[in-house]
C-alpha cells in the first residue's frame, strides 16, 4: 500500500515535467512557429495557469469524493504551479528582454495586463517559498491566512490572461469557466458552513455563546470536512510512508 | 486559407482602408510579387497591399475588391475593438495599445537572448511619411 502512493506520487511527479520536455524537444526540433520566443513564453503561462487551476480542484475533489490525503498532492502541483510561473518569467525577462531593464520598465509600465501577473506571481512565491512544513509549523495561524491569497493569485492570473488576447475565445473561456466553478464551490461550502453554524447555536444563547461559537464553527468544519484552505502544503498526519 | 472562414472570429470579408494621400504615396505597394518570384498564397496572392509605416494588418492580402468612398470606412479590426485599432494604425512607440505596451519589437528571426528593439515612428520611415500627417494628434488619430 505504501508503495504503491510512493509510485503513484513519484510518477505524478515525472508526469508533471512533460509539458517542459514537449516545450523542450520543440524548441529543439525548431517547431515552436514563427514568433519561438513568444510561442515558448505562452506555452509556459499556459501551463503555470492550467496547474494553478488542478490546485485548486484538489480540496473540492477531496470534498466530493471524500478521499482524503490528496493535501500531498495539492502541494506538488502548486509547486509545479510555481516552477512553470517562474519559467515563464525567466523566460520574459532574459529570452524575449536579455534582461534590458529599461526595456523592461517601459513595457512593465505600459501593459496593464503584466500588472495582474506581476501580483500572481508575488503570491505565488511568497506561497512556494512558505510551503515546506517548517515553514507552516513556524507560522502558525498565519499560514492558514496567507496561503488563501491562492484565490486572489488565480483572479489576477486569469485578468493577467484575458487582458492580453485579441480573440479566438474557446480556450480562455475555457479556463474561466472553471476557476468560477472551482471558487464558487468554495463560496457555496462557506455559505453552507454558516448555515450549519447557525442551525448548532440556539438562538436565546447568542450572546452567552459569543466567546464559544468560534470553536463550535472549527468544530462543524472539521466534521465537515470541507471549508479546508487552499495551501501548497499541509502538515504531518497525511504521510503514510512508515 | 482553409477553415478561415469557419473559425473566423472577425467578421468576413475583412475591410481595410487608407486615405487617399496615404494610398498614392510611393511606399504603398500593390504586390504580386516577392523576391523575384509571384506571390505566394500565403503572402497574399494574388494581389496584396504593403504599408510599411503602419502595423501590419493594415497591409491587407488576397485583395478581392477596391472601393472609393466618401466617407472613412469602418475596417474590420476598428469595428471588432474600436479602443484598440484606429483607422490610421500608424506604428508610434509612443503610443501604447490599452492593454500592452508597443514601445519595442521583436525582430523576426533574431535569437533567443538577444534583446528587443526600440520601435519607431512610422517604422522607420518618418521623413517619408510624417508629412501626411503634419498638424494631426497621433494620440487621437491612432
Amino acid at each position: 500500500m505504501t508503495l504503491r502512493f510512493n509510485n503513484l506520487y513519484s510518477l505524478t511527479l515525472a508526469f508533471c515535467l512533460i509539458p517542459l520536455l514537449w516545450l523542450l524537444i520543440d524548441t529543439a526540433f525548431d517547431n515552436l512557429g514563427p514568433n519561438p520566443i513568444q510561442a515558448l513564453h505562452i506555452r509556459l503561462g499556459d501551463w503555470s495557469l492550467r496547474f494553478l487551476w488542478l490546485t485548486l480542484a484538489i480540496t473540492p475533489l477531496q470534498t466530493v469524493t471524500g478521499w482524503r490525503g490528496m493535501t500531498e498532492y495539492r502541494q506538488m502541483l502548486g509547486m509545479y504551479a510555481f516552477f512553470y510561473a517562474t519559467l515563464h518569467v525567466l523566460a520574459y525577462l532574459l529570452m524575449d528582454h536579455a534582461l534590458v531593464w529599461s526595456v523592461i520598465g517601459i513595457d512593465i509600465i505600459e501593459s496593464q495586463y503584466i500588472w495582474f501577473g506581476v501580483l500572481a506571481y508575488s503570491i505565488i512565491f511568497s506561497l512556494a517559498l512558505t510551503s515546506p512544513k517548517w515553514a507552516k509549523k513556524r507560522m502558525g495561524k498565519n499560514w492558514k491566512k496567507l496561503h488563501r491569497f491562492i484565490y486572489l493569485a488565480a483572479g489576477a492570473a486569469i485578468i493577467h490572461y484575458y487582458w492580453q488576447l485579441k480573440g479566438n475565445m474557446a480556450e480562455p473561456l475555457f479556463y474561466l469557466v472553471m476557476i468560477c466553478i472551482l471558487l464558487g464551490f468554495r463560496v457555496l461550502v462557506w455559505v453552507k458552513n454558516r448555515q450549519i453554524t447557525r442551525l448548532m447555536i440556539p438562538t436565546g444563547q447568542r450572546v452567552l455563546v459569543v466567546p464559544v461559537k468560534q470553536f463550535v464553527m472549527a468544530e462543524t468544519i472539521r466534521e465537515q470536512q470541507v471549508n479546508e484552505p487552499e495551501r501548497l502544503d499541509e502538515s504531518g498526519t497525511q504521510h503514510q510512508h512508515t | 486559407m482553409p477553415k478561415q472562414l469557419a473559425n473566423a472570429m472577425l467578421e468576413w470579408p475583412y475591410v481595410e482602408g487608407l486615405r487617399i494621400d496615404e494610398a498614392m504615396h510611393p511606399l504603398t505597394i500593390l504586390a504580386v510579387g516577392m523576391y523575384g518570384e509571384s506571390l505566394p498564397k500565403q503572402n497574399g496572392a494574388p494581389l496584396r497591399l504593403v504599408v510599411p509605416w503602419k502595423y501590419g494588418f493594415k497591409s491587407i492580402k488576397a485583395i478581392v475588391k477596391i472601393e472609393f468612398t466618401k466617407r472613412a470606412p469602418i475596417t474590420t479590426w476598428n469595428k471588432f475593438a474600436p479602443n484598440d485599432y484606429g483607422f490610421y494604425s500608424n506604428v508610434n512607440p509612443a503610443v501604447a495599445h490599452p492593454r500592452w505596451s508597443q514601445n519595442s519589437e521583436r525582430q523576426l528571426g533574431s535569437s533567443f537572448f538577444t534583446p528587443r528593439r526600440q520601435t519607431e515612428l512610422f517604422n522607420g520611415y518618418g521623413n517619408q511619411v510624417a508629412s501626411l500627417y503634419s498638424g494631426m494628434d497621433l494620440r487621437h488619430f491612432f
